[in-house]
């Protein structure tokens, strides 16, 4: 836990309940100043109705929230020219030209770096000339992420930033972000993608139906599973649970589909044996496939679900 | 860096460039209104009223009655057969029928106040060409108010 003077974000018990439904059902976080924070969570979560109550955008029903050390309340000025948000979906003007579009949000700055360097930063500079309304979805999204950045602000917000996005327009997101971290600055980032806050976040938060379910290092929390590999395997026919149980070292399984997932301490001793097991049932191996556990892998197994269709 | 514009010039000239890229705003903004007006004005313009078609029954009478009546710059008369005149009344193709042998007989639908016109202005203008001299000669002043024609009020009614 950070220390309280040095909280770029702090939230106390946050609620926020939509009708029947609880978006966030008392919430507590803290983000240290120049820390990247990650909130993870399957569609639903509560993770930007969080975000949002964060940025001042939303109001909360209970608990209390400091954002660098100030209220939404008393600050709200302040706040604003201190934070560089890109919300889940950005719709900036069609008909406005890249450099008009920042130049525009510049000047609602009081400080902030020249929008043609910013351009460069972000590899938009060829586009600099084109119309909003004629970028791909990976450059109108750079865009929107600049024109979060175009105030110098001390915490940036963004709430998915690659969902739907190429796999090079999400490397080119990811190296913006961590350019900016490096700087020195904070960084609060929505995502349902794992292996995006495993690359991007010093500290992770797992929030479910607005519960935190789990808080800390991407190795910390992969460090609370029970294994460290994942063995995933079909054939033909199917292996007993008991048979996949007798593994060496097998902490569980769970049944995909056709698919069997074997959660082990070690590869080197689990897959051969696995083999024999195949071979002693006179069974064929079909598919096969080893990872090491990922946050989804941990998701999984606090859940029930998977992330992305949860 | 140059110096950052305000906000509120910033925000002014995005709208500005905002609409001026968008061809079908100015069309509706500029063009359609000028369009619109010109051809309602073209619709509505100022014209000298129109004369009253008029019949005169063919028979002794009609030529010596359509010329005096043609010297009347309200009615405009043309010489119909009984069959024509009937239909024409009907279809109010002209609004007076001028019939009668020596004495004029003027038919006419009462409730039409062009007929009603129609018959004054005829009357006088047989009288006149009988011999009938006017006991004194009245002046006419014309009255015709700018702004008063119904396209004045729709067109700035329209825009605002």
């Amino acid at each position: 836990m950070p220390e309280v003077s040095n909280l770029a974000i702090s939230c106390v018990g946050l609620k926020k309940h939509y009708a029947d439904v609880k978006a966030v059902d008392g919430l507590d976080l803290s983000v240290a100043r120049g820390e990247c924070f990650g909130l993870l969570g399957p569609n639903g979560a509560g993770k930007t109705t969080t975000i949002e109550i964060l940025e001042g955008l939303t109001p909360r029903d209970a608990g209390d929230v400091q954002v660098l050390g100030r209220t939404w309340e008393h600050d709200e000025r302040d706040l604003r020219d201190r934070i560089g948000i890109s919300l889940q979906e950005t719709q900036l003007s069609d008909k406005l030209t890249v450099i008009e579009t920042l130049t525009l949000f510049r000047a609602f700055y009081r400080s902030g770096p020249d929008p043609d360097d910013l351009l460069r930063d972000l590899s938009l500079d060829e586009k600099r000339t084109a119309r909003v309304g004629k970028l791909s979805g990976g450059q109108r999204q750079r865009l929107a992420v600049a024109c979060a950045l175009i105030g110098n602000p001390d915490i940036l917000f963004l709430d998915e930033p690659t969902t739907g996005l190429d796999p090079q327009s999400r490397l080119q997101l990811w190296d913006v972000v961590s350019r900016f971290r490096a700087g020195g600055g904070t960084i609060l980032l929505t995502t349902h993608y794992m292996d995006e806050a495993e690359r991007l976040c010093d500290r992770i938060a797992i929030v479910d139906h607005g519960h935190l379910i789990a808080l800390g290092t991407p190795r910390e929390l992969i460090a609370k599973l029970d294994a460290p590999y994942i063995i995933e395997f079909t054939s033909a026919p199917h292996l007993d649970e008991n048979d996949i149980l007798a593994v060496t070292g097998c902490r569980g399984c769970t049944r995909r589909g056709d698919a069997w997932q074997l959660r082990v301490d070690s590869l080197a001793v689990a897959v051969p044996q696995l083999m024999g097991a195949i071979d002693a049932r006179g069974a064929k191996l079909v598919t096969l496939s080893t990872h090491a556990a990922t946050l989804e892998d941990l998701f999984v197994s606090m859940t029930g679900r998977e992330l992305r269709d949860a | 860096m140059p110096k950052p514009r305000s906000p509120v010039v910033e925000l002014t000239l995005a709208r500005m460039r905002e609409f001026t890229r968008e061809p079908e705003a100015i069309f509706w903004v500029f063009v359609f209104p000028l369009l619109l007006a010109l051809s309602l004005g073209f619709a509505f313009r100022e014209k000298p009223p129109d004369k009253i078609p008029i019949g005169v029954l063919a028979g002794a009478h009609a030529n010596e009655r359509l010329a005096a009546l043609k010297k009347s710059p309200v009615l405009l008369p043309r010489i119909v057969t009984e069959e024509e005149a009937h239909l024409a009344l009907r279809r109010g193709k002209i609004s007076l029928l001028v019939a009668g042998d020596a004495a004029p007989v003027y038919r006419f639908d009462t409730t039409r106040p062009d007929a009603r016109a129609a018959r004054i202005e005829a009357d006088g203008a047989l009288q006149a060409a009988a011999g009938r001299r006017d006991v004194f000669r009245a002046s006419e002043e014309h009255v015709s108010e700018r702004g008063s024609r119904y396209i004045d009020f729709l067109v700035p009614g329209l825009l605002a």
